[in-house]
């Protein structure tokens, strides 16, 4: 068991290439791991069966000496189940997708696969990457590893937990709203959200496809790294991606200013805003000039988000009517058919946002809603690019809270939606931003604080958080 | 005040009763919160208009299948329940 728990991607790779270990070990103690505990956390859908087999592949090429191209030989990796990987059931956590079997392979496992890494198995989310929290999963909550009465996280929370259980070495997650942030902190690990364009969105399940991006889940931010330097680059087919490395409003390439966003603490919990002040004292400590900043219209993120992505969600979702792939449910004429299998295959959080983003969209509605969204979303997109102009990252809480309780929110949808108010931001604006675990409250739950950069400045982020690696 | 009826419809959603009720009352407050946009001030400074934000552009390519169907086409037929032969047979459109 303490084979996966003493190692990162990183240590594995020494171990690999040192031939103290092979991946035919490190898969078989995941599996072990996955066998013991998955049926407490669920935080794996499915455990793929080639696994091992894969692993043994690995370990010859390792011995043939034939991996040099291959930075990955061997480790074994999780993926979110809204990513799709050749021949297998990919769900997106949701009825209506139980039995799909994706055709082809996300850019992302492509360029994983190219790099020999092992994967693992499907890990549970949130239905279509919808809420914060894994409950809303077709196939019930993943539970967090540090406290099984408290929720991992989401929508990435099967990953954090996969990662967080010793159930792999990294795992793939996406973040739309906070997906791969929030539950990497309520897990105790890294979770970096790319840049928006950073990485190839190419086999991934669509919600919200102006902010949805697929990113790592680690358990330190040289891993997050590693993982980021193979899946990045601009792919023919994500019109949106890009291979630009070159931060915005950057040119001194040295970093040195880091702004303490100044937020309303009364309504986040003391342990989230006692990370945030130690933190500034340990960035303080390492010679960044720290300072307070602002960002005057960031409180409108939360409500901008709830338009635009629910607008973008209903027309991305519309595509599911159970005629060319999901579930089929027959009705007395073709909408009907239509009507039924979306209602069959659709859980609750689904419906609303689908019905919420129609209201949005619809005729008398749009410039009321949606029209504005957008023009509040290009104020801060300002916002931000007036800070970076002498600001070199962004350091806030992730989330207001810790892991709550299983079911603490899931009557009040609002409530749940609140959960994004410090991830959202970047989200609106394409940011960069990675989530550190920083320290325990004294229940023992992992607390985490964010860094943001600006677009492209993934380098800025690691540099800083690797310095966090070392803190631990 | 929404009509949940209209829009279930209009998303191709059945809805019972009792969901419809209570999504009322949930759409009420999420738009009373999400209305909190009318806040913004939405004028920009003259130096600020001129600013291109994300610096986007358009992504062009040729207009031709780029994967003829024999690589996925029976794998994408597989996929559906409706498959008939080489093709997907659904309902007639108009009653």
């Amino acid at each position: 068991m303490c084979l996966i728990k003493n190692l990162t991607i990183k240590k594995a790779q020494e171990l690999l290439l040192k031939k103290e270990i092979s991946s035919a070990e490190l898969v078989s103690a995941c599996l072990e791991n996955i066998k013991a505990k998955n049926k407490d956390i669920n935080a794996y859908l499915e455990v793929f069966d080639g696994a091992l087999a894969e692993a043994e592949k690995a370990d010859k090429e390792i011995k043939a000496g034939k991996t040099k191209n291959k930075p990955l030989a061997g480790i074994p990796i999780a993926v979110k189940d809204n990513i799709l990987v050749e021949g297998k059931v990919c769900s997106a956590g949701s009825k209506m997708l139980e039995n799909y079997k994706a055709t082809y392979d996300a850019t992302v496992i492509k360029k994983l696969r190219d790099a020999g890494a092992v994967f693992i198995g499907r890990t549970n989310m949130d239905e279509f990457a919808m809420g914060a929290s894994t409950e809303n999963s077709a196939f019930d909550a993943t539970k967090n590893p540090h406290d099984l009465s408290r929720v991992a996280g989401g929508s990435s929370g099967g990953s954090a937990a996969a990662v967080a259980m010793d159930g792999c070495l990294a795992a793939l997650g996406s973040d739309t709203g906070g997906s791969i942030r929030q539950p990497a902190g309520f897990c105790g690990i890294v979770g970096l959200n790319p840049t928006y364009g950073a990485v190839s969105r190419s086999g991934l399940i669509a919600m919200a496809s102006s902010f949805d991006q697929i990113g790592p889940m680690t358990k330190t931010a040289e891993d997050a790294e590693i993982i980021f330097n193979i899946i990045k680059g601009a792919d023919p087919l994500d019109s949106t991606s890009s291979s630009t490395s070159t931060p915005d409003f950057y040119e001194t390439k040295k970093v040195k200013t880091i702004g303490v966003l100044k937020y309303d603490k009364s309504g986040v919990d003391e342990s989230v805003n006692n990370a945030v002040k130690e933190s500034a004292e340990f960035l303080k400590s390492l010679g960044y000039e720290v300072k307070e900043i602002e960002l005057p219209n960031i409180k409108y993120s939360v409500p901008c988000y709830y338009i635009l992505v629910p607008a973008e969600a209903s027309s991305n979702l519309a595509r599911f009517d159970g005629i060319r792939y999901g579930l089929f449910k027959e009705g007395k004429n073709l909408t009907e058919d239509y009507m039924e299998s979306r209602s069959a295959g659709f859980g609750r959080e689904v419906r609303r946002r689908i019905m919420l983003g129609t209201y949005v969209l619809s005729a008398g509605y749009y410039d009321a809603y949606y029209a504005k969204a957008q023009r509040v979303r290009d104020l801060i997109k300002r916002d931000f690019r007036k800070i970076f102009l002498d600001t070199d990252a962004i350091l806030s809480p992730t989330s207001p809270t810790p892991a709550f309780k299983i079911g603490e929110k899931t009557s009040d949808p609002l409530k749940m939606y609140l959960e994004d108010i410090f991830t959202a931001p970047a989200k609106i604006a394409g940011l960069p931003a990675i989530s550190i675990p920083f320290g325990k409250t004294k229940e023992g739950l992992p607390l985490s604080v964010q860094l943001t950069a600006p677009r492209f400045g993934e380098d800025i982020l690691f540099e800083i958080s690797k310095k966090y690696d070392k803190r631990f | 005040m929404v009509d949940v009826g209209k829009l279930a419809k209009l998303a191709r959603i059945k809805l019972d009763s009792s969901e419809s009720e209570k999504l009322q009352k949930e759409f009420e407050a999420i738009l009373g919160y999400i209305s909190k946009l009318d806040e913004a001030d939405l004028s920009l400074p003259e130096d600020e208009k001129s600013v291109n934000i994300d610096g986007n552009k358009n992504v062009l390519r040729e207009d031709e299948a780029v994967s003829g169907t024999e690589k996925y086409g029976e794998k994408m037929l597989e996929s559906s329940v409706l498959k008939s032969g080489n093709h997907i047979k659904v309902k007639h459109v108009f009653d």
